[in-house]
């Protein structure tokens, strides 16, 4: 399942930032856009399988914010958000130019006190 | 009144009978049912640390703590989803299918529809396979609803039965 490498890549790109603290990280906060093609309940339960085998990230936090799609406008030179799948703006205007909903990224990092 | 005092859940209460307590929420997305730990502030702001068992899955309305002054449900939040509206069990089971292919859980909404959360590179896969069948609407997704087949699981019960 291609969900837990994402959950074991995130924790080695931490590894790799923080080398010293790492295992001190209290809470992770993943942003995932709607087209980013990974589903955050499946990261999720994936996490939650990770930290069952590595015991000593049992008390870390994994936070996932979804973002919504916001596409562009070059009409109306401004951004709307995509709701129920319509890449329309107000003004009527179609857009798939799309400025947010295809990442998938560590946006926080708490560690411990 | 709310003092700063951090409130840790890690195990669910037998539930009391309810003594005109306050009502407050733990507010979750429907793809947070599964963590065990979350630390956040319920809906009137108090301070919850919650510590689950594994197993236990927060449904809507779950009691996860009572006192005296307060009692704490978890409510979910509704959320975009891709529906399927069909009586026609072939299209449903080929839903059922395709969806299941990808690990994702699917949640019988009423008897002709089933639901699952919108994503928005699988909502127009499935539109051009399932047409108009296939429709975006608000719900909330409770695990109550998840519609369960592990054949496997119901076998592995009777081996630890015998
Ligand atoms: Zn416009």
């Amino acid at each position: 399942m291609h969900e837990i490498a994402i959950v074991k890549d995130i924790f080695k790109t931490l590894e790799q930032a923080y080398p010293e603290t790492y295992e001190n990280i209290a809470k992770i906060t993943i942003e995932a856009g709607l087209l980013c093609n990974v589903q955050p309940i499946l990261i999720q339960n994936a996490f939650e399988a990770f930290v069952l085998e590595e015991t000593r990230f049992r008390e870390t936090e994994l936070e996932i914010e979804l973002l919504p799609i916001i596409a562009y406008c070059k009409q109306c030179t401004s951004q709307f958000e995509v709701r129920f799948h319509k890449f329309v703006c107000v003004c009527g205007q179609p857009s798939d130019q799309i400025v947010q909903g295809e990442e998938l990224r560590i946006s926080q990092v708490i560690f411990k006190d | 009144m709310l003092n700063n005092e951090v409130i840790r859940i890690d195990r669910l209460p037998v539930v009391q009978p309810l003594n005109n307590q306050e009502e407050d929420s733990l507010i979750l997305e429907w793809y947070e049912v599964n963590r065990t730990i979350i630390k956040r502030e319920s809906a009137a702001g108090r301070m919850i640390h919650l510590d689950k068992p594994s197993s236990a899955v927060l449904k809507q309305g779950l009691v996860i703590y009572q006192d005296e002054i307060c009692v704490i449900r978890i409510f979910i939040k509704p959320c975009t989803c891709m529906v399927l509206q069909s009586s026609n069990m072939e299209m449903v089971g080929l839903f059922c299918f395709d969806v299941g292919n990808r690990h994702l859980p699917i949640y019988m909404i009423d008897d002709h529809k089933i639901a699952i959360a919108y994503d928005g590179r699988l909502f127009p896969a499935l539109q051009q396979k399932y047409g108009a069948s296939v429709t975006l609407a608000n719900y909330r997704l409770d695990p109550s609803q998840i519609i369960n087949c592990y054949g496997n699981i119901y076998e592995q019960n009777i081996k630890t039965k015998k």
